[in-house]
């Protein structure tokens, strides 16, 4: 047996999936997380570090060895507020939250369920095309307000709703 | 007039963050920006980064393309989505293989026609580079003279790469707009951290923690007030107040106003059509 | 005529793998006026007593190609193997290893280029003619530009030697950056205890003439005889009368930050450098002096008691004719203000700025305190690589700041025994030797080395420091709170040494450091012969590195300086009086007024630019290292090669520089493009920008140097306005425009080369 083994459960490197995250990186406009010198900037910045424990620096090690299923089916990944802290600052300019929006985005493709709210927000915008629909607010006496009420126009929504379904549908099946 | 553009609220604002949206209205035709609604509309997908990346860009691009169909220029004062529209704008551009699945979809299924040559404006950039600060100051009759904090929020100034309305690092539009409002402002060490406000879709706890850190970061400051730009926000730091408090164990009362209430409280406009009556913050404390 | 010999180097595998050697030895033999022989390395010994038997033998070769790497790489050394058989000028370089082998991988692609690439050059050869050389006299003055450790070094060496040297330095004082220094790694001595004695040497020293307050503002001439215009700044001080005793200091009323002392302290607007300053005498800062600006006060002139202030001292110019120069411009420190590194903080400050409150006479007196309250640290923190190894800012690494930061922290730790130091870092850089011994003494005093590098410094509603950052070693994220951050910051060339790049025509990388001949065999010659860069001026670099260069460059000048004649190429223009009509055009063009009202040229003052011949309509003006025929017949040649090629002329520096380093950095670019070099752009004429679409070829690309830093002042403008010319032409004939491009390309632009290359070629699979 060649190469690398992870001694705790015998997974090895998948350089078959490692060449297609830096492929699909690369039709986003990211650079190739070879580049990562494992300076942790990104971890010691990272918003969600201190309540959730995600270590961007990790994954991107991971990603850069080639061990890629553990990082795309653990939790951890679905920490990520999305703040592009890692990515402004990272001296190699490396992307570790487009690296977690892409493995994220393999695990829901695999069949792995929606985490939170995501199954509402999804089926919300298939729906209707917008994650909520506009709901009669209270101010601080109780009263409710909705957008006719406060004299806001309807607002606006997708004219052909089947259209609109099918194409989200069809991307849903689609690599990026 | 000085432009004329269509207007993107996007669905945090249109759903329930009706302050914003009135302040907005309520100001910005006097400060010479005429919006046009637009009909066709949708969700601009940055939710959905982390499910599906590919049905991101269609929303965002889709949304685009409505408004490309009226030959107009667009305004989104939502940072999140702001951030969503310029990045697919950017990557449709940069990538001919991305641009003709896009492109082709939305035809297909929406006969929606694709450019992506638009400008696209956030209320920073709205306010401060194409209004221009000094156009502000001259309408101010009623300067508000309180301590305000300035929140940017993650997606108004990230990542610079994809072209911001302010700088990442240091931004300092929102605090040049206070000032010509009346306001006192200054740099605070947490100006750039986090609201909290997406992780409510996984993990509600450590958004609120980090929505009442936040806050709590305002108060020691000693800020009167909290100035936003972004519904996401909204959502929280003005919203769930109390509840971010009980889970950080502070008892927290940080008016939290829309950028826009402050310049229509300043340019005299009447308060009940700023929405101030839908803040669940203590903003009356103030007025 | 006689037969031509092709030689073609393998370079081990380096051409070899790519390019069939044996294919083309058996394609070029078929010919039989040329004679073909194949070597490992050509450039070898063995290599070349080849070349020099295979002539003995067919006494009828009187003309050679050799196809190895760039002729930037190793033309001397075969140019100094073909002069002991024949003029040197009779051989030809084809490029296969920098413009071929290296840049493609698919073999026969590789091998079709390389056989056009040579056969251009063997058809080039043909109409080589002997160049001749003429005795120059050789000016044995030296000047060197910055007075820091490298330049004062570099000055002594060749004044020691006998040598003439001018020092140019821009401030009021020589020294340096070193003399703001307080310790200095690896030895732990005290920095001006080290450089005061070698100031002073230098001020006694009869040899050398210091020119302070000054700058090099022009250069023209060539090695042996360069004529450098020098400005100097009024001092308002006579260096002769001033005792420096400092009672102008004492009464001057305008106060001002001290720039010495990076503005931790302030001085005066008439002032003495800094304590042990050479020369030692005060001097005016302009901008802030009242009298100068605004025609009150005068006090300094009044209270002197040796009447040696001086209003009516104003900017001079000087010439300086030398024979050679050596630049030791330095660096500085990158301005890290609007980023995550919170420079705004007081109490955040720079390595260098910590090296000041060091220094026993500095502005805190020894004392290392917080800047914003002058209170005594109690938590130190050292943030390492601040700018370096970062894309955004600088991508390479600064290279000393590891040893300085440790060295830092000793001192820390023997100030402040109680103290807590910490240190943060990606991997400590202590290579070579004693370095890593002395980052082991370091790790003996209790020094907390956090593996890790916090996002973005901050501070609390009372103004402490902090920030988070999380430790790989430890596996901990920690919030480390600190009185006083020392940042490691990037160093990056002194606004100096960008200067001299542009006046000196100086090669520099992407990162604004002045390049190398070559970076191994020639670390500090330049591509211009005669003049030589030391110290941080090429990169940033130790103090024991910068003295090397210096003595390095010391030696290299002595050889260079050796002789009161030398003797040049004459690689120069020539008119043939039975064509010439004395038009005139050649005159207006030339640059150097090398052409004589008689229409003669003027050789020591020629460069060989060729702008001349460019707009000569009667063809009575030749280069001789490039003729008109030369020129197209190289161009049959690849074309004959390859009819589908791409024509890139490029100038002999950036263009085929950037090329070059296309090919180094094996940036894969379409096949297709094939290199002409010429000495300038501005030699083509619109007849040579046209001649290769007659020919056939798939379109002409010109790689010029930028606008404002062409080699022979315009040569780019006259190129471009030749461009334009020729493309209306193209027009007219209804040929395709955007076959021919124009292209402003840097030396080090090796990407720039690759990319233009890839959109010629993209564009040109598009339209058929």
């Amino acid at each position: 047996m060649m190469g690398l083994t992870d001694l705790f459960n015998m997974s090895k490197p998948e350089g078959d999936k490692q060449k297609e995250l830096i492929r699909q990186l690369a039709v986003l406009g990211v650079k190739n997380p070879s580049l990562c010198f494992q300076c942790a900037k990104c971890t010691s910045g990272c918003e969600a570090m201190k309540l959730l424990e995600l270590q961007p620096h990790s994954v991107m090690a991971s990603v850069k060895t080639g061990f890629l299923d553990e990082m795309m089916n653990s939790d951890v990944i679905w920490a990520c507020v999305g703040c592009f802290k890692c990515k402004e600052r990272c001296p190699q300019e490396m992307s570790p939250v487009d690296v977690m929006f892409i493995l994220k985005n393999w695990y829901v493709m695999s069949g792995g369920s929606l985490p939170g709210d995501y199954q509402n927000l999804l089926q919300g915008i298939l729906s209707t095309g917008y994650i909520q629909e506009p709901v009669e607010v209270l101010d601080k006496d109780n009263k409710g307000w909705s957008r006719e009420k406060l004299g806001l126009p309807k607002r606006g929504h997708p004219k052909n709703i089947n259209g609109f379904m099918s194409a989200l549908s069809q991307l849903a099946a689609e690599k990026l | 007039m000085i432009r004329k553009l269509g207007f993107y609220p996007g669905c945090v604002m249109s759903a329930e963050q009706y302050a914003y949206e009135m302040s907005i209205r309520e100001v910005l035709p006097d400060l010479g920006v005429e919006l046009v609604d637009l009909e066709n509309t949708s969700c601009c997908g940055a939710p959905l980064r982390s499910v599906n990346l590919l049905m991101q860009m269609y929303l965002s691009a889709r949304n685009i393309a409505v408004c490309e169909e009226k030959g107009l220029d667009m305004f989104v004062p939502c940072a999140l989505g702001h951030l969503s529209l310029v990045e697919t704008k950017n990557r449709l551009n940069n990538s001919k293989e991305l641009r003709e699945k896009i492109v082709k979809k939305l035809k297909e299924n929406e006969g929606l026609e694709y450019r992506g040559d638009l400008e696209i404006y956030h209320t920073v950039d709205l306010l401060h580079d194409v209004i221009g600060v000094e156009r502000i100051k001259e309408k101010v009759s009623n300067p508000v003279k309180w301590k305000i904090a300035c929140h940017y929020g993650c997606h108004t100034i990230r990542y610079t790469e994809a072209g911001r309305p302010d700088a990442a690092e240091h931004p300092s539009k929102m605090e040049e707009i206070i000032k010509a409002i009346g306001g006192e402002t200054w740099n605070y060490s947490e100006k750039l951290n986090c609201c909290g406000a997406p992780l409510m879709v996984t993990h509600k706890e450590a958004a609120l923690t980090k929505t009442g850190e936040k806050l709590k970061a305002v108060k020691d400051r000693g800020f009167d007030a909290l100035a936003i730009v972004c519904p996401y926000g909204g959502r929280l730091l003005d919203g769930k107040q109390e509840k971010a408090g009980s889970t950080i164990g502070e008892k927290l009362d940080v008016p939290v106003f829309y950028l826009t209430q402050l310049v229509g409280l300043a340019v005299g406009r009447n308060p009940d059509r700023l929405g101030l009556n839908l803040n669940l913050s203590p903003v009356d404390r103030l007025i | 005529m006689g037969k031509t010999a092709v030689f073609l180097c393998h370079c081990g595998d380096n051409i070899a793998a790519t390019v069939d050697i044996e294919k083309l030895k058996k394609e070029f033999s078929k010919d039989k006026n040329l004679v073909v022989k194949n070597h490992m390395f050509l450039c070898s010994e063995a290599g070349q007593q080849m070349i020099l038997d295979t002539l003995d033998k067919n006494k009828d070769v009187d003309r050679l190609v050799i196809a190895s790497c760039s002729p930037k790489h190793h033309w001397n050394i075969f140019k100094d193997c073909v002069k002991q058989k024949l003029n040197a000028y009779m051989f030809e370089m084809a490029n296969i290893r920098e413009h071929c082998s290296w840049v493609h991988s698919d073999r026969e692609e590789a091998t079709k280029k390389a056989y056009s690439i040579i056969k251009g050059a063997i058809n080039k050869v043909q109409h080589h003619e002997p160049i001749g050389t003429v005795d120059v006299p050789v000016n044995r003055d030296v000047l060197v530009i910055g007075a820091g450790i490298a330049g004062m070094h570099a000055s002594l060496e060749l004044a020691d030697k006998g040598f003439h040297v001018y020092l140019v330095e821009k401030e009021a004082s020589i020294g340096g950056n070193m003399t703001k220094l307080g310790r200095t790694f690896p030895t732990d001595d005290c920095s001006m205890c080290t450089v005061s004695p070698i100031m002073n040497e230098v001020k006694a020293h009869p040899n050398i003439e210091l020119l302070t307050l000054s700058e090099v503002v022009g250069l023209s001439g060539r090695v042996g005889d360069y004529n450098v215009t020098v400005e100097t700044k009024p001092r308002y001080v006579d260096l002769d009368r001033c005792t420096a005793c400092g009672l102008c200091t004492e009464k001057c009323p305008v106060s001002i930050p001290n720039n010495y002392n990076l503005g931790l302290d302030k001085t005066k607007a008439i002032h003495i450098p800094f304590d042990g300053s050479v020369p030692n005498a005060a001097f005016i800062e302009e901008e802030a002096c009242l009298k100068i600006n605004k025609g009150v006060c005068g006090i300094c002139e009044k209270v002197c008691p040796a009447d040696a202030v001086d209003f009516n001292q104003k900017k001079e110019r000087r010439e300086l004719k030398v024979g050679a120069i050596v630049v030791a411009t330095g660096y500085q420190q990158t301005d890290l203000s609007n980023t995550e590194y919170y420079y705004e903080h007081p109490d955040v400050i720079t390595g260098l700025e910590l090296e000041r409150m060091i220094v026993p006479s500095g502005p805190t007196g020894g004392k290392v305190v917080c800047p914003s309250d002058g209170r005594e640290p109690k938590t130190i923190t050292f943030i390492q690589c601040a700018g370096s190894r970062d894309k955004r800012h600088k991508e390479y690494c600064s290279n000393i700041c590891c040893m300085y930061s440790i060295k830092n922290a000793k001192i820390m730790r023997a100030k402040f025994p109680d103290a807590t130091i910490n240190m943060c870092y990606i991997d400590i850089r202590a290579p070579g030797r004693r370095n890593e011994e002395y980052y082991a003494l370091a790790r003996e005093k209790n020094i907390n080395m956090i593996m890790g590098r916090p996002s973005q410094i901050m501070d609390t509603p009372d103004g402490r420091l902090f920030f988070d950052v999380f430790d790989k070693a430890t596996n901990k994220f920690m919030r480390v709170e600190s009185d006083l951050i020392v940042l490691a910051t990037a160093l990056e060339p002194s606004e100096g040494t960008k200067r001299m790049a542009k006046v000196l025509h100086l090669q520099y990388g992407l990162d604004k450091f002045l390049s190398p001949l070559h970076v191994k065999i020639a670390p500090v010659d330049t591509t211009t012969e005669g003049i030589y860069i030391i110290g941080t001026a090429e990169g940033p670099k130790s103090i024991q590195d910068s003295i090397t260069d210096a003595g390095a460059a010391a030696s290299r000048v002595a050889t260079i300086l050796k002789d009161d004649v030398a003797t040049v190429d004459l690689t120069t223009a020539v008119i043939d009086p039975d064509k010439c009509t004395r038009c005139g055009l050649c005159r207006e063009a030339c640059r150097y007024g090398a052409i004589t009202e008689s229409y003669e040229v003027v050789d020591m003052a020629c460069k060989g630019c060729g702008k001349c011949v460019s707009v000569c309509p009667e063809d009575a003006i030749e280069i001789r290292h490039l003729t008109k025929a030369q020129l197209r017949a190289q161009v049959d040649g690849i074309l004959e090669g390859d009819p589908d090629s791409v024509i890139a002329y490029t100038t002999e520096t950036c263009g085929y520089n950037a090329a070059d380093i296309a090919g180094t950095s094996r940036m894969e670019y379409p096949s297709m493009v094939k290199v002409v070099k010429l000495p300038c752009v501005g030699r083509l004429s619109v007849e040579d920008i046209l001649y290769p679409f007659e020919k056939g070829a798939k379109g002409v690309m010109i790689f010029a140097c930028p606008k404002g830093l062409c080699h022979y002042v315009d040569g780019t403008e006259a190129a471009e306005e030749k461009y334009m010319k020729a493309r209306e032409i193209l027009e007219e004939k209804g040929v395709d425009v955007n076959r021919l491009r124009f292209v402003e390309i840097l030396t080090p632009d090796g990407q720039k080369f690759q990319r233009s290359c890839r959109e010629m070629a993209e564009y040109l699979k598009g339209v058929q």
